[in-house]
Formats: C-alpha cells, sequence, structure tokens
C-alpha cells in the first residue's frame, strides 16, 4: 500500500510561561524513568515504543497523544468492537428503516453496554483536557483487566522526554499524532496478542499534586506494577528547540511533587 | 463419518482456500472503502465476520459489483491464476492516485493434486484474518485524509496467457511516484498465502 505523507514540521520553541520539565539524564535506548525518583531505572518490562519529534509539542498535543492512545488501546484490545469515532456514529445514528424495531435481549444489552461506554470515555477524555491544562504530565497508564495495581496488560505513555511550548512554536498537533501511530504501526505491538475478553480499563496518571484537579484522585502511594504484559511508548524531542524555555531544569526535586492520579471511572469494555 | 466430518472441518482443500481468501479480499475492501471514505459512512452497515465488528456497504449497486468480482476471484484462485489483486484510490476530478492497496497472492500448485485436506484450522486462519483486517483499520491512526471525493478501481494480476473475462479490461499497474509505503500482515492457508 503506497501513500503520500510526511510529518509537517513548523518552527519550534517554547513559551516562557511553561513550567519547565524537571532535569533529567539523557536516555539510554529502552531505559525508563520511575516516579519521585531520580537516576536510572530499570530497563522496561515489555516492548518499547519510541518517537522523537523533531520539535517541542504544545500541552494540547500531550493531552491528545494520551486520548488518542486511550482510544486505540481499547480497540486493538478488543474492548471497543469498533474505533470509537465509528462506534459513536453507528451507536448513536436513529433507527435506519428496516432496522428491527424490538431488539432480541442480547442485542440491547450490548446496546446499553455500548451506549455507557461511550458516555464513560467521552467524560474521561474531556476531563484528561482539563487535567493537562493543569499540570504537566509526565505519564500516563491504561491499565487493562485485573487490578490499577495488578492489571492483566499496562500500557505506559511517557512524556518526560517531550519539550513542551506554545501552540504557535510547536509542531502541529495532527502531524504529531500521525508519527506516533505510525510508529505502533511499523512496530506492530497488538498483532501477536491474544484477543481478550471484556474487562475493565483503568486510567491514571502523574500530575503535580497541587494542580488542584478534582475529577481525578490522588492516590500517593501507587507504585507501577511490575507483573503483567507491558507495553512503554516513550516519546521525546529532539531539533533546534529554545533552550530558555522548555529545557529540563538542573533540578530532580521537582519530580517529587509529582504523584500519582486514578480515574475515578473504570471503562467497561464490551463485545458485540 | 464423525471423525471424517471433524478432519474436513479442520482441512483446507484448494476450494476451501479460495472461498476463505475470496471472502477476506470482500471484507477487506469493503474495509478499506469505509475506512478511508471512499463511500459514506451511512452507506454502511455492521456485521460479525472473523470475531470482528466489520463494515459493509449497503450499495445494492457496489454490492452486486464486489460480489461479481469475488465470485470470479474464487474461480481464479481455485485455478491458483491470480498474483495480486491492488485497491487503486484516485482523485475524481484529477484522475490522480492518491493510494494504492496491494494484496499479493502466492498460491501452492501442488495443492491441485492433493486429495487430503491440509490441516490448518480455520480458527488460526481467522485469527490471522483477524490482524490484518485490524491493521487495515489502524492505518487510518496515521494516514492523511483523503480530502478530495475518491473513486476506487480494483486491479487483479492474472498468469500472462489468461483470457480476459468480458467487461474485464487490462490495465496498467498506476503506481505512485515517490510513494510511502507501509506493509501489512500476511495471513496463509497453506494453500494461498496473502
Amino acid at each position: 500500500m503506497a501513500a503520500p505523507g510526511g510529518a509537517e514540521a513548523e518552527g519550534v520553541g517554547a513559551s516562557p510561561a511553561a513550567p519547565p520539565l524537571p532535569a533529567e539524564p539523557p536516555a539510554a535506548p529502552g531505559l525508563t524513568r520511575g516516579p519521585h525518583r531520580g537516576g536510572m531505572a530499570a530497563p522496561p518490562l515489555g516492548p518499547a515504543v519510541s518517537v522523537v519529534f523533531p520539535g517541542a509539542v504544545s500541552r494540547e498535543s500531550c493531552c491528545r497523544f494520551a486520548c488518542e492512545l486511550l482510544k486505540h488501546v481499547l480497540y486493538q484490545r478488543h474492548q471497543l468492537p469498533l474505533p470509537y469515532e465509528q462506534l459513536a456514529y453507528f451507536c448513536r445514528r436513529p433507527s435506519q428503516v428496516g432496522d428491527m424495531i424490538k431488539k432480541p435481549p442480547s442485542v440491547d444489552l450490548a446496546s446499553k453496554k455500548c451506549q455507557q461506554v461511550l458516555t464513560d470515555l467521552e467524560g474521561m477524555l474531556q476531563h484528561l483536557e482539563v487535567i493537562f491544562s493543569l499540570t504537566l504530565v509526565p505519564r500516563v497508564l491504561i491499565l487493562l483487566g485485573g487490578s490499577a495495581v495488578s492489571p492483566k496488560e499496562l500500557y505506559e505513555l511517557n512524556l518526560e522526554g517531550v519539550c513542551v511550548g506554545s501552540t504557535e512554536k510547536s509542531l502541529k498537533t495532527t502531524s504529531c499524532v500521525r508519527k506516533l501511530f505510525h510508529s505502533l504501526f511499523i512496530a506492530d505491538v497488538f498483532s501477536e496478542l491474544k484477543a481478550l475478553p471484556a474487562m475493565g480499563t483503568v486510567v491514571m496518571l502523574q500530575g503535580h499534586r497541587d494542580c488542584g484537579v478534582e475529577w481525578f484522585r490522588p492516590k500517593l502511594n501507587y507504585k507501577v506494577p511490575t507483573r503483567g504484559r507491558k507495553l512503554t511508548v516513550n516519546l521525546s524531542c529532539d531539533g533546534d528547540i529554545s533552550i530558555s524555555a522548555s529545557a529540563p531544569s538542573s533540578t530532580t526535586s521537582v519530580w517529587e511533587d509529582y504523584v500519582w492520579f486514578q480515574a475515578p471511572v473504570t471503562l467497561k469494555g464490551f463485545h458485540e | 463419518m464423525a471423525r471424517q466430518a471433524v478432519r474436513e472441518q479442520q482441512g483446507i482443500t484448494l476450494r476451501g482456500s479460495a472461498e476463505i481468501v475470496a471472502e477476506f479480499f470482500s471484507y477487506g475492501i469493503n474495509s478499506i472503502l469505509y475506512q478511508r471514505g471512499i463511500y459514506p459512512p451511512e452507506t454502511f452497515t455492521r456485521v460479525q465476520k472473523y470475531g470482528l465488528t466489520l463494515l459493509v456497504t449497503t450499495d445494492p449497486e457496489l454490492k452486486n459489483y464486489l460480489n461479481n468480482v469475488v465470485e470470479q476471484m474464487k474461480e481464479w484462485l481455485c485455478k491458483c491464476l491470480v498474483q495480486r489483486l491492488v485497491v487503486v484510490i484516485s482523485s475524481i476530478e484529477s484522475n490522480e492516485v492518491l493510494e494504492r492497496w496491494q494484496f499479493d497472492i502466492e498460491c501452492d500448485k501442488t495443492a491441485k493434486d492433493e486429495t487430503v485436506p491440509r490441516e490448518k484450522s480455520q480458527k488460526a486462519i481467522q485469527d490471522e484474518i483477524r490482524s490484518v483486517i485490524r491493521q487495515i483499520t489502524a492505518t487510518v491512526t496515521f494516514l492523511p485524509l483523503l480530502e478530495t471525493a475518491c473513486a476506487f478501481d480494483l486491479l487483479i494480476y492474472t498468469d500472462k496467457d489468461m483470457a480476459v473475462p468480458e467487461k474485464w479490461e487490462e490495465s496498467g499497474p498506476q503506481f505512485i511516484a515517490n510513494s510511502e509505503e507501509v506493509r501489512l500482515r500476511s495471513f496463509t492457508t497453506t494453500i494461498h498465502k496473502e
């Protein structure tokens, strides 16, 4: 299959108003960083996909990365029968001529589950927008099945390496999202996995302890699970980025102010 | 008799393989047409296949066209005459070829002479096909939007000496210059590898 393509890179830079990311030593391939800790962390427990953007990205882009990855994981891991936007279209369109007026119980139940997960997911996406506007979010976890401390599968979005800039001086969000998913596609991280039954999905993310977010609940003692299948998606920025505005600061103590927050809603997957 | 019935369920014959592959093309082409917005979403309906929810057209003309192509494909696949199927997506206004979805087919011709079905479970084949279909869906996350109204053509590469059926015509490959390519996964029935 051939298609024209290529990421569009615009000017780079960063807003002086954006708080700098905590200082981190340069990452060696395959290494991840734990929360609240300086120095080097243990290697990731599973595959990792690294994406390097050729410039700064905006906070809105960071939020989009998290939202799109969540939707993508839910579909690829069989928690939604269709990608989110397509599911919303088909589940919410008015009944077509010829549709059954009375549906069998199984179809009606699936329809109710569909409506519920769409509502919950829409709420989740809106609240993700809020928290990303309140604080830098260095890590997002998507936890499938089991519990938040012992999931079946864990998808981690690592944003520690990104340089956050203003919308005007950052790369276009659509280009960055395409680059992210192109990398995921090439890595082919989902095809070998067995189909999953319908299960719950929990979302956790790190944010500043004083960011003032209300919907997400702080989990001060949370530790990233070490069991279960894990995929880490590492995002970082390269290229000509204004050092004064977006480079990490030299103090690692800033990480200590970041705590884990958990979404109060578990997204319930369903099969048709 | 029971043992034979089970073995036939598990075994793949040339005809059975041709049906599986032709059916895949039917669903695969429908998926491409939906995912790339070649036809409006309201002209598609949901069906269950390969353990997935797939979208297939309800447009009677398109359905008829695809059914005819699939039936022809089945016949050619049975005779191991087809090597490739290509979905070409072009701008209606400029005729520029924008995308090209190429499915290469390898046929094990020794299967023509076999009397015993080959052993590969339907489930295993279905799992592989499911991965391919999911990848087709996943491509929309990074492919550029097709912002112009588009049409599609189907090109089928066959053996050189084969007669061109009525209502078909010979065509060039309709390549894209300076294109970017991504590779999808493949599946195999042990007789046809796609």
